[in-house]
């Protein structure tokens, strides 16, 4: 008795197992009346990424480089489950995955297809890794230039005169471009030297923030072929930039004043994000030049 | 003892924490994409006796018929039909029978795209019915109606399938003659039918008679399913009008 029933619930279990394992092949092939199951209602299938509390909308998604993201899905009620393209075990309910794009990766899209019974849709997210783009909006240097020398005219010679006049070629102006005072910046008579300001630019599609401050620096370097590399820049100063910049906005770079004494010509350069905290789409484009400034005592 | 109580109670608070806000946890990285499809192609027909039947189908009520869908080759990863519980394989076959007119509904899915067909079953019936029964060839007899001058004459027939119903099972069909057109009907030819769509009408081989001067009037009928192995949605129009009489005279 016990043997055979332990041989049935074996049996048994066997049999179950197999329409567990292939449900599809146990209910096919086989003569019996169709069932009549009820289609699934009508439905939307929505995919979306949550960042903090922000909830993306439309199928494209800006995503800050290294922020984690937060899948979200809904899948309509009475419908049977979904297929990802990010999980390849199959989804059986509305749900949430939380998760990194790798490293490198620009782009990643994410594609949900799910299925009732006489329903179905497929829905696509592409999400796109952004990253903020310093760029140097304006550079300026504020000096007082040197005024041109003005011209001097012709002296006819005048032997007559007491004393007598000798004669002198007439002078042409002069334009002094590049020229100017050196000195300490100031409003006094006496003033002179350089004031840089600067601007940034965030020409990225998400904010240039690092966590904490971002640095841009002054340098100079007294030559006459300035290059971004090669010249032997001196250090200002190092400020902030006003931080973080929202996409397509500018921020304000601490500006700094030069005292400058004669000599020249001197060039001066702006570099943004000069620490490197700032993780940028492009970081070739975070300096500029400006000059040739040459100074003389007044 | 207390101290461990407050100490479990701290884990299970944790454990609390850590299940409700897991956002708060490490994020893993997203793996590589899987492949995805761009459709599936789906098809879905239906089969009565191993033939295929063309849509809409129509069967008999009660009588078993066969589902039979396919998918594209590594398209689909299965399939879900309003006509079973449970998933179904990308490609397979159901028996089943149906009793009233019903459509079948499978979706079919794959991983970036699905496929949804429909499918409608008519219940249907068939019903045999003589269509047209004449004789030709027939020269009257001057002066005497109903008589008509000795020689061979031509029985032509055709018969139809009024309903929609295909017929799968051979039956028989006779030409049958009496010598009072009230009974005594005797077959003078038989025919096997194999098989009849719906709606469709078929001419018999027409039947060669002699006409003999000084026999008896002759009557005709022709007579479908005469074994009655077809189930009809009428039985009792299975017979054609009655030609006759039929009484022949010399040439002169």
């Amino acid at each position: 008795m016990s043997t055979s029933v332990s041989f049935f619930r074996t049996s048994a279990l066997a049999v179950a197992a197999m329409m567990f394992v292939f449900p599809a092949l146990a209910s096919a092939d086989t003569a019996e009346d169709f069932g009549s199951i009820p289609s699934s209602p009508a439905g939307k299938v929505t995919l979306s990424v949550q960042m903090g509390t922000a909830v993306s909308k439309g199928n494209v998604v800006n995503v800050p480089a290294g922020t984690p993201i937060t899948l979200v899905w809904t899948v309509p009620t009475g419908w049977k489950g979904c297929w990802s393209n990010w999980q390849s075990a199959a989804i059986t309910a509305s749900g949430s995955l939380r998760g990194n794009i790798p490293a490198g990766q620009a782009r990643r899209a994410f594609i949900l297809t799910c299925f009732g019974v006489g329903q179905s849709q497929t829905v696509a997210l592409t999400v796109n890794v952004v990253k903020p783009d310093l760029t140097v909006s304006s550079f300026t240097g504020s000096a007082t230039a040197v005024g041109p020398t003005p011209a001097v005219p012709a002296v006819p010679a005048n032997p007559n005169a007491n004393p007598p006049v000798e004669a002198r070629r007439a002078i042409p102006a002069k334009s002094n471009k590049g020229l100017y005072y050196a000195g300490t910046p100031g409003t006094g008579a006496a003033s002179g030297g350089i004031v840089l300001k600067a601007t940034a630019k965030n020409s990225g599609k998400t904010p240039a923030a690092s966590g904490g401050f971002v640095f841009a620096k002054y340098e100079w370097a007294q030559t006459t072929t300035p290059t971004k590399a090669g010249t032997s820049w001196q250090l200002l100063k190092e400020g902030f930039i006003d931080t973080p910049i929202a996409p397509n906005k500018t921020g304000v770079v601490d500006e700094y004043s030069h005292a400058a004494t004669p000599g020249g010509p001197y060039y001066f350069r702006i570099t943004l994000d000069s620490t490197g905290v700032v993780n940028e789409a492009k970081e070739d484009n975070n300096m500029r030049i400006i000059g040739p400034y040459t100074f003389v005592a007044r | 003892m207390l101290f461990l109580l407050k100490y479990l109670r701290g884990g299970c608070a944790l454990a609390l924490v850590a299940l409700t806000l897991p956002a708060l946890t490490e994020a893993a990285t997203f793996p590589t994409s899987l492949a995805i499809i761009k459709s599936v192609g789906l098809k879905v027909g239906v089969q009565v006796d191993g033939q295929g039947v063309k849509s809409p189908a129509v069967v008999g009520a009660n009588t078993d018929f066969t589902i039979i869908w396919s998918t594209a080759p590594n398209t689909a990863l299965g399939c879900v039909g309003n006509f079973a519980e449970g998933p179904l394989p990308p490609s397979g076959s159901a028996v089943g029978s149906i009793t009233a007119s019903r459509s079948f509904v499978i979706t079919c899915y794959g991983r970036g795209a699905a496929q949804t067909a429909t499918l409608q079953v008519n219940v249907g019936v068939a019903d045999l019915v003589v269509s047209s029964f004449s004789a030709t060839g027939l020269k009257s007899a001057k002066g005497q109606r109903g008589s008509y001058l000795a020689g061979p004459y031509t029985l032509k027939a055709s018969i139809r399938n009024a309903g929609k119903l295909k017929i799968g099972v051979p039956f028989r069909v006779k030409y049958l003659e009496s010598a009072d057109g009230q009974g005594n009907w005797i077959s003078i030819s038989e025919k096997t039918i194999l098989a009849m769509p719906g709606a469709v009408t078929i001419t018999l081989d027409p039947l060669l008679r002699q006409g003999n001067a000084g026999v008896g009037a002759r009557y005709y009928q022709v007579c479908l399913d005469t074994e009655n192995k077809v189930s009809e949605a009428k039985e009792d129009n299975n017979c054609s009008r009655v030609l006759g009489p039929y009484s022949f005279v010399a040439v002169p």
